[in-house]
């Protein structure tokens, strides 16, 4: 059943108009979403009386009499309670309690209440309320289901520099500096006869990967051209090792896109493809899947197409318009890497390649919004966790975190496990790199979200404190040194999302300091936006003002009656308080502003308005203006 | 107390001719008073296909290095137990092993490495050994210092990483000593690691899993290595070549693990850049087609006796004479037909020849002086009842199925049957393998009679003898 929320909403609204008993049965297994739907029922009918009854934890004979107690208060009010059982599965799994329940269906129908029982997803589920109740079961007037909400994510364009990292040198050791002049003297020392040609090609080999993994790209652009031309020098018939010169594109491509001219990149990276499917057409295949599973020696072909198709995919990644060529890229890259990776899986050869494509590929299928094939591939890619070498490379072990963090799984018990594995692979990462701390905080905030949807709320707290640090730290790391950056972009929105959802949470869950301290830190955090704006253009206006006016509408929510003012009136307290990470004190300052004079709200409410857009203004002037026409003639009638 | 015989030595009586008909010991040289060339007799071989595939010329065994500087052979010699592959490609090394041609290195992996647990790189372990040791032996100088502190290097931060994991589960690390980079450090630490691959077997997986995860790295080293020794051998005119012979694969213990290490593992074979000759196991002759597309795959028949025409091949009869008599006095055989009638039941394996006369001489009398008719008839019924027992009902039908092809004069195909014949020596393969035929002593047993030549037919006590030796 395939139904929206307000859809079964507004059915189940229609059902309860009626005054007579009701027994609704809905499925649910969203935590979130339950709440919204009976708060919005409560709304709906807000002058019938409401109430919760729990089950668990009750006898037969105390529940019952709560249930009575409950129809007489309605029947008080001469209308129709409406009864929320949250855990009636509950119920419905104990005889104790079912046995009397469903025998006393008769008296039950007589009362002025309707029960609105709430059980878990799945056939399984009403099986079980069916037959333990049959009799309420045929009474039943109305059974549903209430989808489970897509988790936010879905929804925040991803951040600029996640998922899809070029490859990233790290600063050379001593030994590979030392490895690296010592195979240019020995190139150098060597003459030009034809008998040095194979220990040349020997040290070209070993000195293009490390001039790539240290990022010395010009010199390794220098290098690869004459390992070419040197290739390029015998005809290729002769060349002892045919997968030499595709691989020597291949470095060169991979040094280009290290120095940034994609332009060249692609094409030498082309060529390399190109040379590979040709030496493979002369082997008598049609692709390289083919020839690898007809041919045990074609590995080193075979895994060099797919090195290079890899490292092409990473480079067209970001362009919207190649989109559908990317996929077929990285889907190219990893089937001939799963194959292999099969092949030799007692040694777990391949398996970080097939991580490294397999989640560059999910990310790409989940911007093409197929959200079922991109799970595939995630869930692929975190089986392979276990196989991984314990000395495993960060960017492999951050593209399994990352696949933990957007493998979706029901229950939410299960996704709450994997975004544990992502922040546990992430900790370990961000101690060793402190560009992981963006991704820790991402993971945490993930985490605070989901536990929140099973009502953990402590986890949530926790865990929405812990991004809030990092995330904190990260952006004052920018904005304190006045660096320019281009990631405070996307850091800020990233945290700014992450404070306004929070701040919602808590509203919600009735925590009204909590969310007063997110959504003024929220505010704190789009000032500085805006300043730095002015040193950039980084920075998205419309997005920010969007943020802005959730955050004020927060406050207002919390009964700040000026936001605007009672930001600018109190943020140095608030961020003080923040940036020591104390606890907000139970008073929160001027919370209230009712005990001010005239004057002093109308000049508030001017300050407010000039911090308000455009329209709002207006509409605000005129509000004002109303409100000081009445206020005036108020004193004036009071005067005289 | 009689003098110690020395182990290569013509038996004049018979005492001595246990000694001189052991077949487990190989000839080392064609320099060996033991040693016969048997390569014009054994049919279509040619021993001068080997040398055009390592590109040597036939006529006087010099390699040029000028035109060959981008070709690196490998060659697999394919034969049966005991056709002489040894001893042949231990002709070869005393040919090619000369300044205008090879520096060859020798590794007997069935001594060097536990047959029972092998992997490739386990081989290419014990070829670094072995390079460095000639090397460091040969008291060969080290121009590049450089590149052998960066492969000392390397391997010590291997054994470190080795002994890391070693120590995670409480093991006995592998030591790294103190040897200063050079030749010698080199083959200590390759040794070192080739004892570790024997010693214990978490050990072996620690090894190779370091090992095995680095392959593609130590191999551009092994290949710097191979390369630059060969431009310093050349500059010093000392060989203008490195060539491995690389012997004993097929004394690995299972037909799974031949398989692993030379078909599944081919991909390594081919990152290292050497002439290398390997022995093959002759059940992987199969493998052919796969081999040839990195390789050259030669195979290593037995010496032919008899035309598929049933007509004698004196020229290979009278090797075999030279084979015996080189080995054991002419005088301690009663007679020349005695000692034919070993080599036709020979089939025209050398070693089966000397099995034979091993086994005669346990039918000898106390007071024998010679190896009479009778004694190598005895031997030979002995022998076809204990080969005998070993065939079941499918081996028979094969073996049948032979007997008519080559009757008919047509080949016959591959089976997996027919496959274990050769393994087991039960079918004899000549020339390139197109002639095969039933061990002459398995056609003399009474199951072969009985159930192959006349079913049905009533065992004797009477040898009968091979259809292709009366």
């Amino acid at each position: 059943m395939n139904t929206t929320f307000e859809e079964e909403l507004a059915l189940c609204l229609r059902v309860l108009e009626s005054e007579d008993f009701q027994f609704i049965v809905l499925q649910c297994d969203d935590d979130r979403v339950w709440r919204r739907f009976k708060t919005r029922i409560q709304e709906h009918f807000s002058a019938r009386l409401s109430k919760n009854i729990a089950v668990q934890g009750q006898s037969y004979r105390s529940f019952m009499d709560e249930v009575y107690a409950f129809a007489e208060e309605s029947k008080q009010t001469g209308s129709t309670g409406i009864l929320f059982l949250d855990d009636f599965a509950a119920l419905a799994s104990n005889a104790e309690m079912y046995v009397g329940f469903n025998q006393r269906r008769d008296y039950l129908f007589r009362l002025p209440i309707a029960c609105v029982c709430r059980i878990a997803l799945g056939a399984e589920a009403v099986r079980k309320v069916s037959q333990a109740l049959p009799d309420m079961w045929s009474f039943r007037a109305f059974t549903g289901s209430l989808p489970s909400e897509e988790m936010p994510m879905e929804n925040i364009p991803l951040p600029l520099e996640l998922p899809v990292e070029r490859y990233q040198p790290h600063a050379a050791t001593d030994a590979e500096l030392q490895e690296i002049s010592r195979l240019k003297e020995k190139l150098a020392s060597l003459s030009n006869e034809p008998a040095t040609f194979l220990l040349k090609t020997n040290l070209y080999e070993q000195l293009l990967p490390v001039l790539t993994a240290v990022g010395k790209s010009g010199e390794g652009i220098e290098y690869a051209q004459q390992y070419i031309d040197l290739l390029e020098s015998v005809s290729s018939d002769n060349l002892p090792d045919k997968v030499a010169l595709p691989r020597a594109y291949r470095f060169l491509g991979q040094l280009y896109e290290q120095t940034g001219w994609d332009g060249e990149a692609e094409i030498s990276l082309k060529k390399s493809i190109n040379q590979s499917q040709e030496l493979c057409k002369r082997a008598g295949f049609d692709d390289m899947l083919a020839m690898s599973q007809s041919s045990e020696t074609s590995e080193s072909l075979a895994i060099n197409f797919a090195k290079t198709l890899f490292i092409l995919g990473t480079l067209l990644d970001w362009r919207s318009s190649r989109r559908k060529e990317v996929t077929e890229i990285y889907q190219e890259s990893l089937n001939i890497f799963r194959f292999w990776s099969q092949r030799y899986r007692d040694h777990g050869k391949y398996v970080s390649e097939v991580v490294r494509a397999g989640t560059r590929l999910g990310m790409a299928r989940l911007d093409n919004a197929e959200r079922e094939a991109a799970n595939l591939l995630f869930s692929e890619v975190t089986n392979c966790y276990p196989l991984l070498r314990v000395d495993e490379s960060d960017e492999v072990l951050s593209d399994v975190a990352l696949s933990f963090e957007m493998l979706e799984t029901s229950p939410s018990k299960g996704r709450i496990e994997n975004l544990g594995e992502a922040i546990a692979i992430y900790r370990r990462l961000a101690v060793r790199q402190e560009k992981y701390q963006h991704s820790l905080a991402q993971a945490l905030r993930f985490l605070a979200s989901a536990q929140y949807r099973i009502s953990d709320f402590q986890g949530a707290q926790k865990s929405a404190d812990e991004s809030s640090e990092i995330f904190r730290h990260l952006v004052n790391k920018i904005f304190d040194n006045k660096q320019t950056s281009p990631r405070i972009g996307s850091l800020s929105f990233t945290f700014a999302f992450a404070l306004e959802n929070w701040s919602l949470y808590n509203y919600s869950m009735g925590q009204k300091k909590l969310a007063i301290q997110q959504a003024m830190e929220l505010l704190f955090l789009i000032e500085r936006c805006e300043k730095y704006l002015r040193m950039t253009d980084d920075v998205d206006t419309e997005l920010l003002a969007g943020y802005k006016d959730a955050a004020l509408q927060r406050l207002h929510q919390c009964g700040v009656a000026r936001p605007s003012a009672y930001y600018r009136k109190h943020k140095e307290f608030f961020a003080a308080q923040i940036q020591a990470g104390s606890p907000m004190p139970d008073d929160l300052p001027g919370l209230s502003l009712e005990d001010k004079s005239m004057i002093e709200r109308v000049l508030d409410s001017i300050a407010e308005l000039l911090w308000t857009p455009r329209e709002r203004l207006r509409k605000g002037i005129k509000s004002l203006v109303k409100k000081l026409r009445k206020d005036a003639f108020s004193s004036f009638l009071a005067a005289r | 107390m009689s003098p110690e015989i020395p182990q290569n030595q013509k038996a004049t009586t018979l005492k001595e001719i246990r000694r001189a008909v052991r077949f487990d010991t190989p000839v080392p040289s064609p320099d060996d008073p033991f040693f016969v060339d048997f390569s014009d007799v054994r049919g279509d071989f040619a021993e001068r296909m080997i040398y055009e595939t390592l590109n040597v010329d036939s006529d006087d065994f010099t390699y040029d290095s000028s035109i060959n500087y981008l070709n690196k052979t490998t060659l697999f010699l394919g034969g049966m137990r005991g056709s002489g592959k040894t001893s042949e490609l231990a002709k070869y090394v005393a040919r090619l092993n000369k300044p205008d041609c090879f520096y060859c290195v020798v590794c007997n992996i069935d001594s060097e490495l536990d047959t029972n647990d092998i992997e490739y790189m386990d081989i290419v372990l014990v070829q670094v050994e072995q390079l460095a040791k000639r090397l460091h032996e040969d008291k060969i100088p080290a121009d590049d210092q450089a590149m052998l502190v960066s492969i000392h290097n390397w391997f010590s931060e291997r054994i470190e990483e080795i002994n890391t994991n070693i120590k995670r589960s409480g093991g006995i690390e592998l030591e790294l000593g103190s040897e200063t980079p050079g030749f010698f450090s080199i083959f200590k630490f390759a040794a070192k690691l080739k004892a570790g691959l024997i010693g214990s077997t978490e050990n072996t997986t620690k090894i190779r899993t370091v090992v095995r995860t680095r392959f593609p790295d130590f191999a551009n080293r092994f290949n710097e290595f191979l390369q630059t020794t060969v431009l310093e051998l050349n500059q010093r005119g000392i060989a203008r070549d490195i060539l491995f012979i690389v012997d004993g694969s097929e004394k690995i213990a299972t037909a799974a693990m031949r398989r692993k290490v030379i078909i599944d593992e081919s991909n390594k074979i081919q990152l290292i850049k050497a002439n290398t000759i390997f022995a093959l196991p002759i059940e992987l002759m199969k493998e052919r087609t796969h081999l040839e597309m990195f390789s050259t795959v030669v195979s290593f028949p037995f010496v032919k006796l008899r035309e598929r025409n049933g007509d004698e091949v004196p020229a290979a009869i009278e090797r075999f004479y030279e084979f015996v008599f080189k080995r054991i006095d002419e005088s301690l055989f009663d007679s020349r037909e005695t000692v034919k009638m070993a080599i036709m039941y020979s089939g025209g394996s050398p070693r089966e020849l000397l099995r034979i006369i091993q086994y005669a001489l346990i039918f000898t009398t106390n007071t024998a002086t010679t190896i009479d008719h009778t004694a190598i008839q005895k031997a030979v019924q002995r022998l076809a009842t204990e080969y005998a027992n070993n065939l079941d009902i499918e081996t028979l039908e094969t073996l049948k199925q032979l007997r008519e092809n080559n009757k008919s004069g047509i080949p016959t195909p591959f089976s997996t049957s027919l496959q274990q014949c050769l393994e087991q020596l039960i079918v004899l393969e000549y020339n390139d393998g197109s002639y095969k035929r039933v061990h002459p002593i398995i056609e003399a047993s009474n199951m072969y009679q009985q159930y192959v030549i006349q079913p049905g037919f009533l065992p004797s006590s009477a040898l009968r003898p091979p259809e292709s030796v009366l």
